[in-house]
């Protein structure tokens, strides 16, 4: 469902962020994007969801091509930045009504899925209110419930967990496991090993741009923890 | 150095260099560089040869009267203290009791005193430069007829200095006690906007009424009012006197009587102007009891409901973009009660020149008009949530016709209303008011036009206060001057035209115009949008 094919890209022309990146994400998996700060995790995430240009490469989603039928992929992606910047003039409903619109869900599909996901994130008091008024966590969880309003077949997030509490952290889990089951793929970035380790089915590794390796997750760690498989092939 | 030293060069670093005046792309392309050199010197070229010309021939005709020249220096301090209150009043807010990076100064070991201090120098640097402007014709005026000499201007630049330190006080004051007193009421914000409008509205109509009829030099005629201004307001004196007759007691006075009031303003004020700034980030989530309206309307209404939202939820922006609109609805509803002082006040804008009214009207229009130019500033607008429309999908090519047609209604909706209401004031004929509505919406729909043009090529999603976009970028600098332009070449081709046919038929030739080049400008900006979007950085 989510085919990257010799993906680079580069912000100056000289040097790559990201070189001859290629991954298949298939239906029902979650996929963990691992790397160092600057490795290039967000700008292939970005490039995924339409936000990044690239100069070499292939991004596929549902077998629409980002760069050639942009609105057709867009459809079925959600995706969710590492900083959760939304419009603060609006309030949290305003928000998910203006996405739902873009979407064309209909009143009676968005109110139930608004109120079952809001409620789940204790966001449901506090919809009518200026999202300027919200904290960093808030505003997370304002983004990943309009990210679930068109149910995403791709669903690309980058760093997720970060400013999430605990039990937020929990249900986003379960959200992920929830999508997987109808048939949906996750594909995250992170660098909190424990979770990509429980949670994820497969993992790839980037290190300055190059996909280092890849596979399921019981392939990449083997009979060693994935933190320890991931500092030794940074320091390699 | 000191760590006021240190934070004034970082502040007027970040808040001062060429990639944050002028957007984050400026420098791509050699055209973008000679586009912006060329519009700098349009604007400067309009300016001086308008207000500069005046204020020449003003000086030229105070010089034949003996101890009138230095009355120009009085105007010199009351276009510069006008300028200061206008921007300190706007601008305080943001720039010192609510600054965008107290989260990251908030916790450095600086003394309140030292960190407000630095604010305020940055907010002075922007009086000054504004103020520099503003009062460069009159200057200039005034040093071709009298002769100082050197330690006349040496004392100019110093008083200069000083000069604006006073007002600023008192417009910092006035902004912070309408914002202390309004964050008290429900709907806090609106009250506040309605407020500091009328403020500023009450400055604009009693600085026009300084002015008589009949005088050929509107300027002239506002001499009587600003030396009376000058006699009762000390400072004023001073400053002239320090100039014109080099006298080191009045400069003296000067420095005094600003270095005092701004020093104390910091020295007192500075820990409660830091305690606001922390109650900022601690605004209370209002829990409302309201059900929740899960209203659905197709993507291009719901990227016209944004925009909305965002402008009314951006003070800065109402104040700026919104002046237009307000305006013209007050003049035309006064124009029902007071029109013969309406006209007179009209007429004063035309700066002497004598015009038939309908021509006066349109041009008033045509003014406020222009002064409305969301679409050159808001893709920037987006800064960092520019993420959101790129990722959702909805075109680029809707975002942006999103981001016309919300300037087109906010120009030409307030602009048919008070053309109707001018109409019924003025008694014109139904045909002649039909033909200035047809003409004044074509000419928003060609600014607007014009304006998604700039603001593709002019983005800036990098910065930190919406006032950065709203008043310091080249977008607005484009979209104000390039609206102002566009009515100057309109009014030419329409007085060309009436050579030929009645000017009714001249307007709407020029409306056609209009509104054909507009439609090409906006079918070359959806293609721009197309392809320019993916490469943006934001």
């Amino acid at each position: 469902m989510l085919k990257i094919s010799h993906f680079s890209k580069s912000y100056d022309g000289k040097k790559k962020a990201c070189d001859d990146v290629s991954l298949t994400v298939e239906a029902g998996e979650i996929y963990g994007f691992i790397g160092h700060n600057g490795a290039g995790k967000t700008t292939l995430l970005k490039s995924i969801a339409g936000i990044l240009d690239f100069e070499a490469g292939t991004i596929e989603i549902d077998g629409k091509s980002i760069k050639t039928e942009p609105l057709e992929a867009k459809r079925v992606i959600a995706y969710i930045p590492d900083n959760p910047d939304v419009y603060e003039t609006l309030t949290g409903l305003q928000f998910l009504n203006f996405v739902a619109d873009i979407f064309g869900i209909p009143v009676a599909e968005r109110k139930p899925k608004i109120e079952r996901h809001a409620g789940m994130f204790d966001l449901l008091g506090v919809l009518n209110d200026s999202i300027a008024t919200y904290s960093h966590g808030m505003k997370q969880k304002l983004v990943i419930i309009s990210a679930l309003i068109h149910d995403p077949k791709v669903f690309i997030l980058d760093e997720p967990f970060v400013g999430l509490d605990p039990k937020a952290a929990y249900q986003l889990k379960e959200i992920f496991r929830d999508l997987c089951a109808k048939g949906a793929l996750v594909f995250f970035s992170t660098h909190i090993l424990e979770v990509a380790e429980k949670l994820c089915t497969k993992v790839a590794i980037i290190k300055q741009g190059k996909i280092v390796a890849s596979g399921t997750t019981a392939e990449i760690t083997k009979d060693q923890s994935l933190e320890s498989v991931f500092l030794e092939l940074i320091e390699k | 150095m000191t760590a006021f030293g240190t934070l004034t060069r970082t502040l007027l670093r970040v808040n001062f260099s060429p990639r944050r005046i002028l957007g984050t792309s400026y420098s791509d392309s050699k055209g973008k560089q000679i586009l912006i050199a060329v519009a700098i010197l349009y604007i400067v070229v309009l300016y001086m040869g308008g207000f500069g010309f005046l204020f020449y021939d003003l000086a030229r005709t105070l010089s034949t009267i003996p101890g009138m020249i230095e009355s120009l220096l009085l105007y010199v301090y009351l276009y510069a203290a006008g300028g200061t209150v206008l921007i300190v009043f706007f601008r305080a807010d943001a720039m010192l009791f609510r600054f965008a990076d107290f989260d990251i100064l908030g916790p450095l070991p600086i003394k309140p005193r030292t960190l407000v201090a630095a604010k305020a120098l940055v907010l002075m640097t922007n009086v000054y430069a504004t103020s520099l402007f503003a009062i460069a014709p009159i200057a200039f005026g005034y040093f071709s007829f009298a002769t100082p000499g050197i330690a006349g201007i040496l004392l100019f630049v110093l008083v200069f200095l000083f000069a604006p330190l006073l007002p600023a006080v008192a417009a910092a004051l006035v902004s912070f006690l309408i914002r202390l007193v309004t964050d008290r009421l429900p709907k806090s914000k609106m009250f506040n906007t309605i407020l500091m409008f009328a403020f500023f509205l009450g400055i604009m109509f009693s600085s026009f009424s300084f002015a008589g009829t009949g005088e050929s030099n509107p300027f002239l005629a506002q001499s009587a009012v600003i030396a009376a201004f000058g006699a009762r307001f000390w400072p004023m004196g001073w400053f002239a006197a320090a100039i014109h007759e080099g006298s080191l007691v009045a400069a003296a006075l000067v420095i005094v009587s600003g270095g005092v009031p701004f020093a104390a303003f910091i020295l007192i004020l500075s820990k409660l102007i830091l305690k606001t700034n922390a109650k900022a980030r601690n605004a209370i989530a209002t829990r409302k009891k309201r059900t929740l309206d899960y209203r659905s309307s197709s993507a291009f209404r719901a990227m016209l409901g944004k925009e909305w939202r965002t402008f009314v939820g951006v003070q800065m922006y109402i104040f700026n973009v919104g002046f237009g609109p307000v305006i013209m609805i007050v003049l035309s509803v006064a124009s029902l009660f007071f029109a013969d002082r309406v006209l007179a006040f009209l007429f004063e804008m035309t700066e002497g020149v004598v015009v038939p009214v309908h021509f006066l009207i349109l041009g008033f229009i045509a003014f406020a008009v222009s002064m409305v130019y969301t679409s050159a500033i808001s893709l920037s607008i987006e800064g960092k949530r520019f993420w959101i429309v790129k990722s959702l999908p909805v075109s680029p090519a809707t975002v942006m016709d999103a981001k016309l047609v919300f300037n087109v209604l906010l120009g030409s909706v307030p602009a048919v209303f008070a053309l109707t209401l001018l109409s019924i004031a003025f008694a014109f004929p139904i045909p002649d008011a039909l033909a200035m509505i047809v003409g004044v919406v074509a000419f928003s729909f060609l600014t607007s036009a014009l304006g998604s043009i700039v603001n593709l090529r002019f983005p800036k999603f990098d910065f930190h206060h919406e006032v950065e976009v709203v008043k310091q970028s080249i977008g607005a600098l484009l979209g104000v001057f390039g609206g102002f332009g566009i009515a100057l070449v309109g009014g030419f081709a329409m007085f060309g035209l009436t050579r030929v046919m009645d000017w009714q038929y001249a307007l709407l030739a020029t409306a056609a115009l209009a509104a054909i080049a507009g439609y090409g400008i906006r079918l070359r900006a959806l293609r721009l949008a197309e392809n320019l979007f993916i490469k943006m950085k934001a």
